[in-house]
């Protein structure tokens, strides 16, 4: 039967060629769509996060005309309340830092001395850290700062008595930063002789956690609830949102696409199987009179179907990852080293192409088998 | 032996009954040569389609060595067909895509079959057994589709105007070879316009409006 099928096919090439072209575009759509997906969520991670945190937890009892103007609580909480974060799984926050700020006066400025300690992931996960890691000792100088008193990488420096070694001074940022120092946070607690307290742990929400429906904000006070009653959230939304429009973005046109894709493809496919059925009429009548019956008769249809899926789903994925290999890097500049072929899409091409191409000739094959050979061998 | 036993087929044709065969009786020995002669729409080729287990008649009686064909499941009655008839087209019906020893093999594509070569060679087509069908003639084609009805063995071969479309000495040639099928024990039932298989039939059976008439 497989030898019938194979040469039925490389007699009927155009036929079968254009039903393949479907195939392949399907499939060739969905692996360079999803895997520049990928990409593209990996950028949109990597400019977002860029963006900076987003969630601020504060102690409860902050007073937020004070927070507002002065840019951080007045109040402080314990630093181990950052630590009850590592419990909870599927937790919605990531990448938190415990910190401490304080106006101070150094030297004739006024400037804000923060501590900001390793960040930690809800569950131990790893992650690659959003802020930097200060080594202890050292201090990253903001750009008014350094720019005033001329200091320099490798420059020493005393802040409120301690010796620090100036280990980067930072690029202008226009805003509070560039008017900071920072320093870990246990120096900072050290030098303001507030051992074990912080008054803000930083974090970025995680959406991936977070659907369409649910209002990001409410489920985020209510984990927070769960895991630390005694603070308090505050979103800063112009980020959050930016970040939810960006990485819903691509989530939403896949979800278009691709079913457009395969409606096309299927009445496609479909169609030209029907024409297939057509033109072997007579075959059908001659075989069922040799004795092939019906599953046989389907076999032979479906069959074609199938070979013509694991075809279209090989070429496919090798033509819509070299597409996104070839034009992805010029399109997802950040992340364009990370496009890489994802060859589980290979396996799931090559069960559902062939399922698409048996479906779109289920029914032609209903057809051909539902033909009387009586009738046709009468007829002819 | 073949024993219809009064048998009706009824086609619907426009919202009409449509009487294609009607209360025919009729016994075939085994080994015999009937020629079915008869005009267009008589019923010949729909009785040809009933005796080769292909089209059910709507009522009546067919047995084959005494085994009611139709009541056998729709598998058993393609394995029937398979094993115990050879259907000859006047249109030949050979699969364009396969070679004519493809066509003959068919149900066992794949294999090698030296009987099927044997046959194609006793046919005097040795040298045009790897051709396909659109580079053959009339004739060669029709000893091919004799040669993919022999192939199995069977006990009754069915020819449907086999040699209307031949020239007399093509026409020849493919009733010999029924001729020999005939010879070693086998059935051969032959519906036909003309009379040039008339020499070689035991009996000859015309119908009329779907009735036999003597």
């Amino acid at each position: 039967m497989f030898q019938l099928i194979i040469k039925e096919i490389l007699s009927r090439k155009v036929n079968f060629i254009l039903a393949l072209i479907a195939v392949i575009t399907a499939v060739a759509f969905f692996v360079a769509f999803y895997t520049s997906s990928e990409a593209s969520d990996r950028e949109t991670k990597r400019l977002t996060r860029d963006m900076g945190f987003n969630l601020r937890i504060i102690p409860k009892e902050t007073n937020m005309d004070n927070f507002w103007l002065s840019g951080f609580s007045g109040n402080t909480m314990p630093e181990e309340f950052v630590q009850r974060f590592n419990n909870f799984k599927d937790f919605s926050y990531a990448h938190l830092t415990a910190t401490l700020h304080q106006k101070i006066k150094w030297r004739d400025m006024n400037i804000i001395l923060t501590g900001i300690s390793p960040e930690i992931e809800p569950s131990g996960k790893k992650k690659a850290p959003m802020v930097f890691t200060i080594q202890p000792g050292s201090v990253y100088v903001g750009h008014e700062i350094a720019k005033k008193y001329k200091l320099k990488k490798g420059d020493s420096i005393t802040v409120l008595d301690k010796q620090f070694v100036i280990a980067k001074t930072l690029t202008e940022n226009g805003n509070t930063d560039d008017i900071r120092i920072f320093a870990p946070l246990a120096d900072v607690q050290e030098v303001l002789h507030m051992e074990g307290k912080i008054n803000e742990i930083k974090a970025l929400d995680c959406l991936c956690l977070i659907d369409d429906h649910t209002d990001a904000i409410t489920l985020l006070r209510e984990q927070l609830d769960q895991v630390m009653p005694e603070g308090k959230l505050v979103l800063n939304q112009t980020i959050a949102v930016t970040r939810e429009k960006q990485r819903r973005m691509f989530e939403k046109y896949f979800a278009y696409l691709i079913p457009i894709l395969i409606l096309v493809s299927t009445i496609w496919i479909g169609t030209l199987a029907y024409l297939n059925v057509r033109e072997r009429t007579q075959e059908i009548g001659v075989l069922r009179a040799l004795g092939y019956g019906s599953v046989k008769t389907a076999l032979l249809f479906l069959g074609r179907a199938f070979i013509m899926g694991i075809v279209g789903a090989i070429l496919g994925f090798i033509i819509g990852t070299a597409f996104s290999l070839i034009y992805g890097p010029d399109i997802f500049v950040v992340t364009a080293k990370s496009i890489k072929p994802i060859y589980s899409l290979l396996f799931w091409s090559m069960l559902l192409a062939p399922l698409l191409a048996i479906v779109a000739s289920f029914i032609p094959t209903m057809i051909a088998i539902s033909k009387d050979p009586a009738i046709i061998l009468r007829e002819n | 032996m073949i024993e219809i036993k009064d048998l009706s087929k009824v086609y619907i044709s426009k919202g009409k009954e449509v009487k294609a065969l009607d209360h025919i009786s009729l016994n075939i020995e085994n080994g015999e040569f009937i020629v079915i002669r008869g005009a267009s729409g008589s019923g010949k080729t729909t009785l040809l389609l009933v005796i080769g287990a292909m089209l059910k008649p709507s009522s009546g009686k067919l047995l084959f060595d005494e085994q009611d064909i139709y009541n056998l499941s729709v598998t058993e009655r393609n394995e029937f067909r398979a094993s115990k008839v050879g259907f000859v087209f006047q249109m030949f019906h050979l699969l364009p895509y396969l070679t004519l020893l493809e066509n003959v093999n068919v149900m066992s594509l794949g294999q090698k079959n030296v009987e099927a070569e044997k046959m194609l060679v006793d046919l005097g087509l040795g040298d045009r057994m790897h051709h396909k069908p659109n580079a053959l003639s009339a004739g060669e084609k029709q000893r091919g589709a004799v040669a993919r009805a022999l192939i199995n063995h069977p006990k009754i071969i069915l020819a449907d105007e086999p040699t209307g479309n031949l020239d007399p000495e093509n026409a020849e040639e493919v009733l010999k070879s029924f001729v020999q099928f005939h010879k070693n024990g086998g059935t051969v039932i032959v519906v036909t316009h003309g009379k040039e298989a008339d020499k070689y039939a035991d009996r000859i059976i015309s119908l009329k409006n779907g009735k036999i008439v003597i």
